[in-house]
């Protein structure tokens, strides 16, 4: 459905994106992950016409963006970052823009108009005018004008930045409720999005792809290193050697964060879901845990064990 | 479906045209713009060429009022048109729609001329006005509003070419009437004259100089086809400009 070949952008001297291939099947929901700045929105911006690439080129429903812009760009429903929207408009008015700008006659454009709002909840928001949403509303209505045309690919960046936690969650749920009929592909630097609404999940980073892989071996790659920080109640001089004792193997390590009289702190990096040890060691020795956690690995743990740790 | 010409959709035209021509009356900036040009006219008219002391109902300096008026107006109208997308990122919902750049930039180029004659009609006042204490002549007054319509919309796709270069509304204002002013003294006689053996050519490139004919009532297409060339090199240079960004 979406097939990027060697997508380059540059800007003067800079190299945004860098010779970017990837392919997405029809029915995919894709996550393009990186942090700020690594490339994700100018390549979005490749894929959806704005920018003609530098060198490459991006081939959707089997056209090329290059050749026949203005016929990918119809099958195309894009979400910019923080939904730029005209907010001057109503959002009844501002959606009939998007639908006749697309070339939707009156009968879809009502149909079509309809369905986004429904999907969107939007319908008490219907006559609002845009200036007066908040944030999340306002994104709502950004999403709403990519369904018009009932596109068969939907491309959105940041779908969820700005947004509170509860907004975020409506959000990914719509997009999951998406996902059924459309191929997907959606930006964002946070991983825990991707692994709430993708199935696979792209890394950029300064431009590069630097993973493109499903999110089970994403997992995976999560499993190689655990961080686990447990607090003992009390000064217990002793647990540092003991835990070193189990946690000994390559790649494992025990380190003292802090101890004072009223707790001791260590941070245990293991290669395997070591917490269950963690406790019932705890517990064979009469210690007193008073928080006892795993560190989630972020995405810069991740890209550092991708890039080799630079 | 529907018409086309050189690939370009009117349909699409028309979609642009219609959400920025509404969007001068969406908050109430466009009233205000068209009071203040009205205003401005009426007192230019009325005050400063003294019309009620002079017994004569001329209506000569009425149309020489527009040129002054236009240095004000015409960038307040096209200052927002590319700069206030480009502020707010709707530059890119508008470009990743299926229209093209040119359908995009007639559209506001429309839109901007749409609103340029609501203003022109709203100084019928005052050709009314001698109308009643007088007996103008209509075919004078008829010529001058076209002369003032292509003049301005010569103005228009200059200063929507200036919104293109800028985020900033306020500098594509700036700039705008740094550009209608100084053409605009280009057209003066007493500039004309210190220019020299220059004159002829500094009069021709002057757009209030090519007016002043056509308001005077020298209906002459040499100045007419001036107008829509000037107004055609703006929308390509904006059009070329545009393509070179992607």
């Amino acid at each position: 459905m979406i097939e990027a070949k060697n997508l380059t952008k540059t800007f003067g001297d800079i190299t945004a994106v860098d010779d970017i291939s990837f392919s997405i099947q029809k029915g995919e929901i894709v996550g393009l992950l990186g942090p700020n700045g690594a490339g994700k929105t100018t390549t979005m911006r490749m894929l959806t016409g704005f920018y003609d690439p530098a060198m490459g080129d991006a081939i959707i429903g089997g056209s090329s963006v290059i050749n026949s812009r203005q016929h990918v760009q119809k099958m195309i429903g894009y979400l910019p970052e923080t939904a730029a929207l005209y907010s001057d408009m109503l959002v009844s008015d501002f959606l009939r823009f998007i639908g006749k700008a697309r070339g939707l006659d009156d009968n879809k454009l009502q149909a079509g108009i309809e369905k986004a709002v429904a999907s969107t909840s939007l319908e008490k928001y219907f006559y609002r005018p845009i200036s007066i949403l908040s944030k999340g509303y306002k994104q709502r209505v950004g999403l709403a004008s990519t369904l018009l045309h009932d596109p068969s690919v939907l491309i959105l960046d940041e779908p969820t930045s700005g947004l509170d936690p509860n907004q975020i969650n409506e959000m990914q749920n719509l997009i999951r409720q998406l996902s059924k009929e459309k191929t997907i592909i959606l930006s964002t630097h946070i991983l825990a999005e991707v692994e709430a609404t993708c199935q696979r999940a792209i890394i950029i980073s300064d431009g590069k792809k630097v993973l493109d892989s499903s999110l089970d071996d994403i997992e995976k790659l999560k499993e190689g290193s655990h961080h686990i920080q447990v607090v003992l109640k009390g000064k217990v001089s002793e647990a540092q050697k003991i835990y070193a004792n189990i946690f000994n193997g390559n790649n494992e390590s025990v380190e003292t964060v802090s101890s004072d009289s009223s707790e001791t702190r260590l941070q245990i990096t293991s290669s395997m879901k070591a917490s269950e040890k963690v406790f019932s060691t705890a517990v064979e020795n009469k210690w007193i845990i008073t928080e006892l956690f795993t560190e989630k690995l972020s995405l810069e743990n991740i890209f550092q064990s991708l890039t080799g740790g630079k | 479906m529907s018409a086309k010409c050189a690939g370009i959709s009117c349909a699409n035209v028309g979609v642009v045209f219609k959400r920025e021509f509404l969007n001068y009356f969406n908050t109430p900036i466009g009233f205000v713009f068209l009071a203040i040009f009205s205003f401005m006219i009426n007192v230019l008219f009325f005050v400063f060429t003294q019309f009620w002391e002079a017994g004569i109902a001329n209506l000569d300096r009425f149309f020489a009022t527009f040129s002054l008026g236009y240095v004000i107006f015409i960038p307040a109208v096209t200052m927002r048109l590319w700069a206030e997308e480009k502020r707010s990122g709707t530059i890119e919902l508008l470009f990743t729609m299926p229209i093209r750049h040119e359908e995009a930039i007639l559209g506001k180029y429309f839109s901007a001329l749409a609103f340029l004659a609501v203003a022109l009609a709203s100084t019928l006042f005052v050709p009314l006005t001698v109308a009643v204490i007088a007996d103008p002549d209509w075919f004078l007054i008829f010529g001058g509003y076209i002369g003032a319509f292509f003049m301005g919309s010569a103005y228009i796709s200059m200063g929507l070419m200036f919104s293109w270069l800028t985020k900033d509304q306020i500098v594509a204002f700036l700039f705008t009437v740094l550009a209608i002013f100084v053409l605009y003294l280009l057209g003066l006689e007493p500039v004309l004259e210190a220019m020299g053996s220059l004159k002829p050519i500094a009069a021709f490139f002057s757009v209030s100089w090519h007016y002043e004919s056509l308001s005077r009532g020298l209906f002459d297409s040499r100045d007419i086809i001036y107008f829509i060339s000037f107004s055609a090199l703006f929308l390509y240079l904006n059009y070329r400009s545009i393509t070179n960004r992607r």
